[in-house]
């Protein structure tokens, strides 16, 4: 019984020490889009994301201070136009976020 | 390696959202519609007509798809899978077209083999409806669209049933249909795209 709280308790933590600005659904879709490519401008992540633009960009700027996404802003023609990319921070960050995920949803029993 | 599977289908998902506009379908159908033009009004210029569609499809895109859809830049892994594949489909291309330049050089010297003669004579049309078919699979195993793997059945089936029917003068029938339904399916498909993706906000400087 002792031996099984433990084991909880660990649980408990493994899942309270995963990293919030990741886990938030918006933001874990967003990183999980940027991790499989190089960069994408706005409208590509609103489109495979689904979100507003002022949700996307108010997610983005969460992203960006974490330092988790690089933000470059230029122009195509005359119109300004934003890339995006996940910096090596960021993907070390998603994929310490996804491993303690996996590994605490792993430990719980199904029933 | 399940993380990698996970991630791998999500970034196929990425790269097959841009086949999803249907206008790479409507120009293939068009190809196909020139092709059983052809022979019923044997057009010589047809090339020159494709090269057009072509020029008018790549600005049509970037006028339509990419401002829907944004701009990506895909990971230099699959950069080089693309890379490999397009260069697999130039081969066989080449290899298509060198096979027509050896026919046509044994057609025009008259140095034919008679057996052979005789086969192409019969079934000209369903080589070469093979030829396209194996193209277009190769087009839908490059982008991972599966539907395009149906058009390269149709297109089979089609030059298949012009070969058959080729004795009644009516060969370039089911091709002309092959070419419509696949031009259909494309209407459709990019009528649902431009419904679905309506063109975004533009962004401002800030300023």
């Amino acid at each position: 019984m002792v031996a099984k709280n433990i084991g909880e308790d660990k649980e408990a933590k493994s899942v309270a020490s995963v990293d919030r600005i990741i886990h938030e659904p918006a933001r874990f879709n967003i990183m999980a889009y940027l991790s499989v490519i190089q960069s994408a401008d706005f409208t590509f992540l609103q489109t495979q994301t689904g979100l507003t633009w002022g949700n996307l960009s108010s997610h983005i700027n969460k992203l960006e201070t974490a330092g988790y996404v690089v933000v470059e802003k230029d122009f195509v023609g005359k119109k300004p136009h934003t890339m995006l990319q996940l910096t090596d921070k960021g993907r070390t960050a998603f994929s310490d976020y996804r491993k303690k995920m996996r590994k605490a949803l792993n430990t719980l029993p199904l029933k | 390696m399940e993380r990698d599977k996970e991630l791998k289908e999500l970034e196929q998902e990425v790269f097959r959202s841009y086949f999803k506009d249907g206008l790479w379908d409507i120009y293939g159908a068009l190809i196909l519609l020139g092709f059983g033009l052809t022979i019923v009004i044997s057009w010589d210029y047809l090339i020159l007509v494709f090269a057009t569609l072509a020029v008018i499809l790549l600005l049509f895109r970037r006028r339509i798809v990419v401002p829907r859809l944004g701009r990506v830049k895909f990971s230099s892994e699959r950069q080089t899978k693309t890379k490999r594949s397009v260069l697999i489909a130039m081969v066989i291309l080449t290899f298509t077209a060198l096979l027509g330049v050896v026919f046509f050089v044994l057609f025009s010297t008259d140095s034919m083999p008679r057996w052979l003669d005789i086969w192409m004579g019969d079934h000209f049309l369903a080589a070469f409806g093979g030829m396209l078919a194996l193209l277009v699979a190769v087009a839908a195993y490059i982008v991972g669209v599966w539907r395009y793997y149906g058009y390269a059945a149709l297109t089979f089936i089609a030059y298949v049933l012009a070969s058959i029917l080729r004795p009644n003068d009516i060969e370039a029938i089911p091709i002309l249909i092959a070419g419509s339904i696949i031009l259909i399916s494309g209407a459709v498909i990019l009528t649902r795209f431009l419904r679905k993706y309506p063109l975004p906000p533009q962004e401002t400087d800030g300023s």
